[in-house]
């Protein structure tokens, strides 16, 4: 098998379209076989800002971010003198010499650098098209880097312009690219950087397989997960990074014909009332919002914890406290949601880790929400949320097969008890207005038979029936993903984006011949016993997290036993996670 | 329980009030329980939801067969939207307070009202927050007094003009002690198909019913301008008797009755901006009271609404029933991508 391992980092100026290109280009690559994950690493505001997009090309299917580059694109002047440290010394850099900056890469021999203007300006009839057309000229060199014929882009392009000038306009900006980048190979005697299978694909362009996985963000399976798992309402307020979590559960409702409501609120207070509203009355509802929104949520979710109505929060994490880094990536939530709302209670977490697990956990936390009449809150993050991953064709379609929406059985005997616990799960029989018995339900203090009191009893037996239903969810919730190796001198706990550093970990200490045993937390509350043996079994146990509190690091110390050897691992800048500096942060420790 | 035969007064009671004796709030309950009789709503397809406060306290005193949920402070305007947009079949009353609608909630009153949500919206209105004992609400009177005697500073906030502002399409204000008027407005209000306002004027024993405060029994009865006569008829007596003074509006009821609002002919119900200029011209000594604005024509986001299937038959026909398995994901995606 061949084997690569390559990073580009595309720098420009945001508000000029060159995500949408950056995407064509990516999703280009994954069709032809060519292991590729992308990070958009962008700024908040609209326009005007550098803004950066890294995608690694590994044949292992790490996809962790790359802690440097060997391609390197360049087209904001403010940002290259911080990039330059991050490129490999053989990094291959293609500039836009109009900036004026080519001393900064005095020390690099494969520095291909031309005037953008020069190529665009008679192309593009206004500034916005000769901005648009500019992306066109970086893709149609990185083609050429790759070894692609000067054609590699030429579907897609037709594809996303309708009209016929633009077409050619931005199929000439990328030939102009592609052969200003192979004359340059040529000159300096460089061979392309030839990536394995290509050859294979570049013949049978027009009939592709069916490929072996989608590239796909989790905030989009996340939306189609939670409508398979029988969401009917949406109430949602715009926030960064969750909206297009929103917005996609409206464009598979529509596609779908699904039926599901959708409002958008006036703030979070009222997304999570209205959420709150509709699963009270029956119809299984949920919100997506991100850390902020969730601040604002809390009261609700105390109420819905007390009154025990279902209610999930899709919560897509960004870099905290206060408005933070809106546009970056963390595991700052963690015990925020665990133990959210005033007073005691702890919640059902989920902690999907990749965007196939934003599906299926979607699809869980209404069903899950639906039986315990409890808040589940879905913690996914900016990195799988919003970035495009490759999803495994077969493992989407083996969740096919799994049942999606359960309703729950309805009560309809007279002596009805809304806060009864026929089981001794700690879950009360459901009745909903307009088909069963009446029940009144509150916030304050209630007995069984839901009505008002202060007793001190009634107040007691509340409480504890909430704490056993919480841990009765231990058999519905996903589990633990453990994989364990006996011999291992350390075993490694993560959860949630974190974890997709893990098969490259593993890779990098086999190298070393170490070996290592790793468990993946899937949601809380945690399964105590497995982690107890797992903590048992390995002489150091390190806790990987985005966060700089040691959140779950904390929770595991709080809830298992023999947490002694047990390290933390917990820093997060915004910032996604990556392997190689993990693995040397681990060196140290072991 | 009661399907097709006719509900008597057993049907509606509720649990016995823990509020202050002679409580305006009360007499609500009682006023909106003769009403739900009067349309002969069946309990069982009623829900009652509140915020937090004395006026939130209600749902409990009327119609123990009908679900309800008091809720947190300030939010049972959102959760109110949630179940009335999710449950088309069924009847939502939401009541809530001056302090739980004009301050804390303020902002899901307003988009509530921009939504025309199905529902009648109720503010039990005595400008004091009872339950914290006697600080000022948001729609005390400027210069009117708390009963230690101190001077409230700022302008009330008029929950009626705000609703008019808004787009409500039954804006309208009622005294606590004037059945007579109020249980028709409240059938009417019952069955409108939009959002239904009723500013509800009731006073507070315990804090403000003394003689600087502008909720008093003795103010309010003083000082309300009743513009309307409200009869309610069958529809057989069905006549209309306009004048040149007096001009005649027929709001129909759910089982065929209907109400006869009649009012000066310089008045006029479906006016707007009649109405504003009504609202707009109040102060503590002249209080209008009745109904403002009546529009029963359905904006286009309506008629979308009225077309969403009832809950039960969507359970039943939605695309994804009970363990229904989805078939080729990896294609489904591929082909909506």
């Amino acid at each position: 098998m061949n084997i690569y391992d390559m990073s580009t980092l595309i720098t420009t100026v945001n508000g000029t379209g060159s995500s949408t290109s950056n995407e064509l280009f990516i999703k280009e690559l994954h069709s032809r076989g060519i292991e590729v994950l992308g990070k958009n690493i962008f700024p908040s505001n609209i326009a005007g800002l550098p803004t950066s997009f890294s995608f690694r090309c590994n044949n292992h299917s790490f996809l962790s971010l790359a802690s440097s580059y060997q391609i390197y694109i360049g087209l904001s002047k403010e940002k290259l003198a911080e990039d330059v440290k991050l490129l490999d010394t053989n990094a291959v850099i293609i500039l836009n010499a109009d900036l004026k900056s080519d001393d900064i890469f005095g020390d690099f021999s494969s520095v291909c650098s031309f005037s953008f203007r020069s190529i665009v300006k008679d192309l593009g009839e206004s500034l916005r098209e000769r901005k648009l057309l500019s992306n066109m000229v970086y893709l149609g060199g990185l083609a050429a880097l790759f070894g692609f014929e000067s054609n590699f882009l030429n579907q897609r392009i037709e594809k996303r312009f309708s009209k016929k000038d633009l077409q050619l306009k931005n199929l000439k900006a990328f030939s102009e690219g592609w052969n200003i980048v192979k004359k340059f190979l040529e000159l300096t005697a460089q061979d392309h950087l030839l990536l394995p299978n290509q050859e294979n694909y570049k013949k049978n362009t027009k009939e592709q397989p069916l490929p072996k996985s989608v590239l796909i963000d989790g905030n989009s399976l996340g939306a189609l997960g939670s409508l398979h798992g029988g969401a009917s309402f949406l109430s949602w307020y715009p926030i960064t990074p969750s909206t297009s979590f929103a917005e996609s559960f409206i464009h598979w409702n529509n596609q779908l014909k699904l039926q599901a409501q959708t409002i958008q609120a006036e703030d979070e207070l009222a997304a999570v009332g209205m959420t709150l509203g509709s699963n009270w009355s029956g119809s299984p509802a949920l919100t997506c919002t991100s850390g902020p929104g969730i601040s604002l949520m809390s009261e609700t979710v105390g109420l819905s914890y007390f009154a025990e109505i279902p209610l999930v929060i899709w919560d897509v994490q960004r870099v905290g406290p206060s408005t933070g880094l809106p546009t970056r990536t963390q595991q700052s939530d963690l015990k925020f949601a665990f133990q959210n709302s005033h007073g005691d209670g702890e919640h059902i977490v989920f902690l999907p880790s990749s965007p196939l697990e934003c599906y299926s956990h979607g699809s869980q936390a209404i069903n899950i929400s639906q039986k315990y009449k409890t808040p589940v809150f879905v913690l996914s993050d900016l990195d799988i949320g919003m970035n495009l991953w490759p999803v495994s064709s077969n493992e989407l379609n083996e969740l096919s097969d799994k049942p999606h929406f359960i309703p729950v059985e309805l009560d309809f005997d007279s002596d009805f008890k809304a806060y009864g616990d026929p089981n001794n799960s700690g879950i009360s029989k459901t009745s909903l207005p307009g088909i069963g018995p009446a029940y009144f339900t509150r916030g304050s203090g209630h007995n069984e038979n839901a009505m008002y009191s202060e007793r001190p009893d009634d107040y007691l037996n509340k409480m504890r029936k909430l704490k056993k239903k919480h841990l009765s969810a231990l058999v519905d919730i996903p589990q633990p993903e453990v994989k364990m190796n006996l011999k291992a001198q350390v075993g490694i706990i993560s959860f949630g984006s974190s974890t997709q550093i893990l098969s490259e970990l593993e890779h990098l200490f086999k190298l070393q011949h170490t070996l290592v045993s790793t468990l993946i937390i899937k949601a809380l509350p945690l399964h105590v016993s497995t982690l107890d043996s797992f903590l048992k079994n390995h002489p150091t146990a390190v806790v990987i997290e985005q966060n700089a509190d040691s959140q779950m690091f904390q929770i595991i110390k709080e809830k298992c036993h023999n947490t002694e050897n047990m390290v933390s691992l917990a820093s997060s800048n915004g910032l996604p996670i990556s392997a190689q500096e993990i693995f040397s942060q681990l060196e140290q420790i072991i | 329980m009661i399907e097709n035969k006719t509900l008597t007064n057993k049907d509606f009671l509720g649990l016995k009030s823990t509020l202050c004796t002679g409580c305006g709030h009360d007499s609500i309950s009682v006023h909106i329980k003769k009403a739900l009789l009067n349309s002969q709503i069946n309990p069982k397809n009623l829900v009652k939801v509140s915020g937090i406060g004395c006026s939130s306290k209600l749902p409990t005193y009327f119609s123990s067969d009908s679900h309800g949920f008091n809720t947190i402070h300030g939010r049972m305007a959102p959760i109110a939207t949630g179940i009335a947009l999710s449950r088309p079949d069924l009847k939502v009353i939401g009541l809530s307070g001056d302090g739980d609608t004009a301050s804390i909630g303020l902002g899901g009153f307003a988009h509530l009202i921009r939504r025309d949500v199905p529902m009648v919206y109720i503010v039990a209105n005595n400008g004091v927050y009872g339950l914290t004992k006697g600080q000022f609400s948001a729609t005390a009177d400027k210069k009117s007094t708390s009963k230690s005697g101190t001077e409230n500073p700022l302008p009330p906030i008029n929950l009626c003009l705000m609703a008019l502002q808004l787009g409500c399409r039954f804006v309208s204000r009622m005294f606590s002690g004037d059945p007579k008027r109020l249980v028709p407005l409240l059938e009417a209000a019952l069955a409108h198909n939009g959002t239904a306002f009723i500013d509800i004027l009731s006073p507070c024993v315990a804090y403000a019913n003394h003689s600087g405060s502008t909720k008093s029994y003795d103010h309010i009865q003083n000082n309300q301008s009743s513009f309307q006569d409200f009869n309610v008829i069958n529809e057989t007596d069905a006549h209309t008797w306009d004048s040149e003074e007096q001009k005649t509006y027929d709001l129909k009821l759910n089982n065929n009755r209907t109400i006869k609002i009649s009012q000066s002919s310089n008045d006029d119900i479906n006016d707007k901006n009649k109405a504003f200029l009504k609202l707009l011209e109040e102060d503590r000594c002249n209080i209008p009271t009745g109904l403002f604005y009546h529009n029963s024509g359905l904006p286009e986001s309506k008629k979308m609404e009225q077309t969403h299937k009832s809950f039960l038959e969507k359970m039943k026909n939605s695309k994804i029933s009970s363990n229904q398995k989805i078939s080729h994901l990896n294609q489904l995606i591929l082909n909506h991508l």
